[in-house]
């Protein structure tokens, strides 16, 4: 997993680059007319198209018949019995192609949410860091019994308060501010393990890791942005409190993936009689 | 709006724009905007007092200043009777003394009711409310209004079509709406309904238990596993339906604290909020949502200062003020001017008088600490001038600084050896707090000076002076020593306030607010006992009784002059609402507080022991304020009163002020 | 705790958790304690109403110190 993220990271940031310094809602649209065009492409080839044909006219026939039939109550009921027998039929043929998209689309949604879903440090803007200790392993402890948890911040990003230690939620944490733009690494250090997070302040597109997670397989697909943590560490997560952006849709703010669906959804229902595709 | 920010390539088509919609505006007898004005920019420094600016102007350390006395003039400005802020800003802003505009404190009472509130502004009580389970939805009332009559000077400017922008101009909430842009200042209340109300979570129990502590909550906090957990309170839940013999339940807010536990730092989490404190750091503004009902919510905002962790955990939490960017209620017009402010400093205080004088009173700011607060309060205040001098481009602006007033307040006493508090260890070290912070705002004057248009007139003002505020009055003490005033229960001597253990059936006489002192006049009070017919001669006996006052430690005179309202008041309208007489006290001494609330004290004179150790509610003529201008004015100005006219003048404006009423004779 | 005082009857746990609570919180005893806890939700309940907060309004006033 580790290693097919790291591939589509390098894939993603290389085809989102000529984007990055335009605002959000330009890649975002193109990407969702590209997704809606693969998405029909898929249906067609993975789906039985004859089938949906003959199904979808059924239930048109069956709605027509309603209409025509409209004084004749045994008529109606009868055609409205034949359409709910055959919704779950269509819904049944369109679960393959359905099927096949999934794991692709999980996959770019993951990448794409790391460079639409967050904005960059804005300097002099504070920002907190969080790193949680995985439960029950011993605390790296200094020679006074203290927390031995440090971070080092590369020049132009500065720790302005912590560590401070919670070991209620067995988290420490620090609040940083960049002083200017740039693509830092951080490093954090627990008793002889260290550990590496990135942070950008930038205002453009780039991929932004709000957390670094563990190695479990559901935590790695949906946070692809940054290598997981080696097994070894003693630390279970890293976080960064990036803040969320939107994208500005025609003066509508909102998240990046509703514009993405609603934006690809358009597409697809647009050219589906062009690529020859029944839906 | 005409002559608007453009860029400076599009301003001569927006000039030519301008002339053709004023020449429409013109042709159809209706007011539009000038396109070609005249420019006044007002800095209000409240409490610039006339004495020290000039000491420090002869030393050299007010270089602006001196600037513009020279290029055009400096002179004391006559404050308003009572020389109290709000009065005095009203004086300002209609041109009428209080007789004329109804301000004559910060306390009125109602007569009727003999209940005291604050003068300016008042809350429209919910009588009627549309029941559900256990809440209810008001259907009428919950407005607030301005209780200032008259018309302010800035309405007259927009009828002549000139620009206007008005930025926490006093005594003016909930704003006039009469100006482009205006946000109210000194009289607008915190979220809670307060002049602001400070919450302090400390582990040590007992050390402010039984202290009266006004301004302020202190909440007594357990640490437990490293953690604190308490609410921040609100204002009663007005949407909860009363239950019978219970207190109204108040809106709450919980959050945590947690304790690094070797390091002087925590962990701050408010809903989804998370902040780091480490000891003796300020957070930025945090959202305080209060849920009402379902679907309704209450927002205000509010900082911590992380005072200490140990010994003992000390949590301060600023009054909860309105939010700029989305204000519970309206402070500014149109209302979106709140959140146009905060373009560059981000979310500010709103609420009136910032600086929180109350925390240093109760002992929980050092002065530092105060200090620092002052200044986190004034900075923004400071960069949203500049933003409305990079915006300006003719007509009126008006901009006000509270900071001069506030900080002087308490701070005065350690330019006062002579004071009964004052200790040389402690206060010597601050003895400069108050020249440097003339020096700051010169300095502000300075910028003000350089990005002001070359032809523009800038007016520097002030609403009163200072004075050292060293022995306190208690005037009721001294209406009761004298026979004019009963008590219920003569033994207890002492009463925290509102009128508690007076015997108004034997009471002739009764001191409210700063300066104020009324007959307990038939027909007119709730329970009044003087007739109509002896009003006059008891007020005579009265003035002539206090100005033989004379302190029982030094011997001097304490009040140097008792004014008559209908001899010192030359307008007319609201005269009814002012006390019978207004009493000027000697430089130095002033109303107690006991007394301003309608309390009792066991002796009539006290050394003031507070930090708020300056003052300025005395005879009107010890404490005038400044005025200063970078050309002499057409038409002169001795007063606060006199000084709005001379504006208009300034901005083309012929027509007398303040305006005539139609009916008038 | 002098003069006047009186026996007031807890349950065996309530005690035990009070006894627990008021040492942590470096109280100098359980008595204490509950003084002041019952003090505290007494002054809650005892200054209800809206004169009350009318008060509050003014005694917020800077100038009444």
């Amino acid at each position: 997993m580790a290693t097919l993220n790291s591939l589509l990271r390098q894939l993603f940031d290389l085809l989102l680059s000529p984007f990055a310094g335009l605002p959000s809602v330009v890649p975002v649209t193109a990407i969702s007319v590209v997704v809606g065009v693969a998405m029909l492409w898929v249906y067609k080839k993975t789906s039985n198209q004859q089938k949906i044909e003959d199904v979808k006219q059924q239930i048109f026939a069956s709605v027509f018949e309603i209409r025509l039939f409209n004084d004749n109550l045994p008529a109606i009921f009868r055609a409205q019995g034949d359409i709910f027998r055959r919704i779950p039929r269509y819904l049944s043929l369109s679960f393959v192609p359905l099927a096949w998209m999934l794991l692709p689309m999980v996959l770019l949604i993951a990448q794409l949410q790391f460079h639409y879903g967050y904005q960059g440090l804005q300097p002099g803007q504070p920002v907190l860091l969080k790193a949680t200790l995985k439960p029950g392993a011993s605390l790296p402890q200094d020679a006074a019994g203290a927390l031995d948890v440090a971070l080092s911040a590369p020049e132009g990003l500065k720790v302005e308060a912590g560590p401070v230690w919670v070991p209620a939620l067995r988290e420490v944490s620090w609040r940083l501010a960049a002083e200017r733009p740039g693509s830092y690494q951080l490093t954090l250090k627990a008793g002889s393990e260290s550990l590496t997070k990135t942070a950008v302040s930038s205002e453009k597109n780039l991929r932004r890791s709000p957390i670094r997670v563990g190695g479990a397989l559901l935590d790695q697909l949906l946070y692809p942005a940054e290598d997981p943590i080696p097994t070894t560490s003693p630390f279970a997560e890293v976080k960064l409190d990036y803040p969320e952006a939107e994208v500005n849709l025609l003066g509508w703010h909102t998240h990046w993936l509703i514009a993405f669906f609603v934006l690809s959804l358009v597409a697809a229902f647009a050219l589906k009689g062009w690529m020859g595709v029944e839906l | 709006m005409a002559g608007a920010p453009g860029k400076p390539r599009g301003r001569s088509r927006l000039a030519l724009a301008a002339v053709l919609v004023a020449a429409l505006a013109a042709a159809l007898g209706c007011h539009g905007k000038k396109a070609q004005q005249p420019k006044v920019i007002v800095i209000g420094l409240d409490g610039l007092d006339f004495t020290l600016t000039g000491q420090l102007m002869a030393e050299g350390k007010l270089p602006n200043l001196s600037k513009i006395a020279q290029r055009g003039f400096f002179q004391a400005l006559g404050t308003a009777v009572p020389p109290q802020s709000p009065v005095a800003w009203s004086n300002f802003i209609t041109g009428m003394d209080a007789g004329g505009h109804g301000i004559y404190d910060f306390i009125h009472r109602d007569a009727k009711t003999m209940v005291p509130y604050l003068s300016t502004s008042r809350v429209d009580e919910t009588t009627r409310f549309f029941r559900i389970g256990k809440y209810q939805f008001p259907l009428n009332g919950g407005k607030t209004r301005l209780l200032r009559q008259g018309t302010p000077f800035w309405e007259v400017l927009a009828q002549h079509g000139i620009d206007t922008a008005v930025v926490r101009m006093p005594a003016n909430f909930p704003p006039s709406g009469k100006a482009d842009k205006e946000i109210s200042g000194m009289g607008t209340p915190d979220l809670l309904g307060t002049p602001g109300t400070f919450q302090f979570y400390t582990t040590e129990l007992f050390k402010y238990y039984g202290k009266e502590i006004t301004g302020g909550e202190v909440h007594e906090v357990v640490v437990e596993n490293d953690q604190v957990q308490d609410k921040i309170y609100g204002p009663t839940n007005p949407y909860l339906a009363p239950i019978e013999g219970q207190k109204p339940e108040r809106l709450a807010e919980p959050f945590t604290v947690y304790l690094d536990p070797h390091r002087d730092a925590v962990k701050l989490v408010l809903a989804d909020q998370e902040r780091l404190l480490e000891k003796g750091e300020w957070s930025d503004w945090l959202t305080i949502d209060f849920k009402l009902a379902p679907t309704q919510h209450l927002t205000g905002i509010a900082r911590f200062y992380l005072k200490q962790v140990r010994p003992e955990l000390e949590l301060y939490v600023t009054p909860i003020n309105l939010d700029p960017l989305a204000p519970a209620q309206p402070i500014s017009h149109p209302e979106d001017f709140a959140a146009e402010l905060a373009e560059r400093t981000g979310r500010y205080y709103t609420k009136e008088m910032p600086e929180d004088t109350k925390a240093l009173n109760a002992g929980i700011f050092t002065p530092e600490e105060f200090l620092h607060q002052a200044e986190l309060a004034t900075e923004p205040q400071i960069v949203q001038l500049q933003q409305m001098l990079d915006d300006y481009r003719q007509g009126l602006l008006f901009f006000y600084f509270g900071d001069t007033d506030q900080v002087a307040h308490m701070m005065w006493r350690a330019m006062d050896p002579a004071h009964p508090a004052y200790n040389a260890a402690q206060d010597g070290p601050f003895a400069e707090v108050i020249p440097k912070l003339y020096q700051k705002f010169d300095r502000v004057l300075g910028y003000v000076l350089e990005h002001a248009p070359p032809d523009a007139l800038v007016l520097v003002m002030s609403d009163h002076g200072f004075a050292p505020f060293r022995r306190a009055v208690n005037l009721n003490s001294w209406l009761r020593d004298n026979g004019y005033l009963a008590t219920l229960d003569p033994t207890r001597r002492a009463t925290s306030g509102f009128f508690d253990n007076f015997n108004w059936a034997k009471t002739k006489a009764y001191a409210l607010g700063l300066n104020g002192l009324y007959i307990n006049l038939a027909g007119r009070e709730k329970d009044g006992i003087v007739p109509a017919s002896e009003r006059e001669a008891l007020m005579k006996e009265l003035s002539a009784k206090l100005l033989a006052l004379t302190d029982t430690k030094n011997g001097e005179r304490a009040i140097t002059k008792v004014y008559p309202r209908e001899e010192v008041y030359q307008d007319r309208g609201h005269l009814e609402i002012g006390p019978d007489l207004v009493v000027g006290f000697a430089r130095t001494w002033r109303t107690s507080n006991e007394s301003a609330l309608a309390g009792l004290a066991a002796e009539v004179f006290s050394d003031n022991t507070a930090a708020w150790s300056g003052d300025h509610c005395m005879d009107h003529e010890t404490v005038p304020g400044v005025l200063f201008g970078t050309r002499k004015l057409a038409r002169p100005a001795a007063s606060l009163k006199d000084l709005a006219a001379s504006i208009l003048v300034e901005l083309g404006v012929q027509e007398p002020f303040p305006p005539r009423a139609p009916s008038a004779p | 705790m002098f003069g006047n005082t009186v026996k007031i009857k807890l349950d065996k746990d309530l005690l035990a958790r009070i006894e627990r609570v008021s040492r942590v919180a470096g109280y100098s005893s359980p008595e204490e304690f509950i003084s002041h806890a019952l003090e505290k939700e007494l002054a809650k309940l005892e200054d209800a109403g809206s004169e009350e907060e009318l008060k509050k309004r003014l005694r917020g006033l800077g100038y009444i110190s």
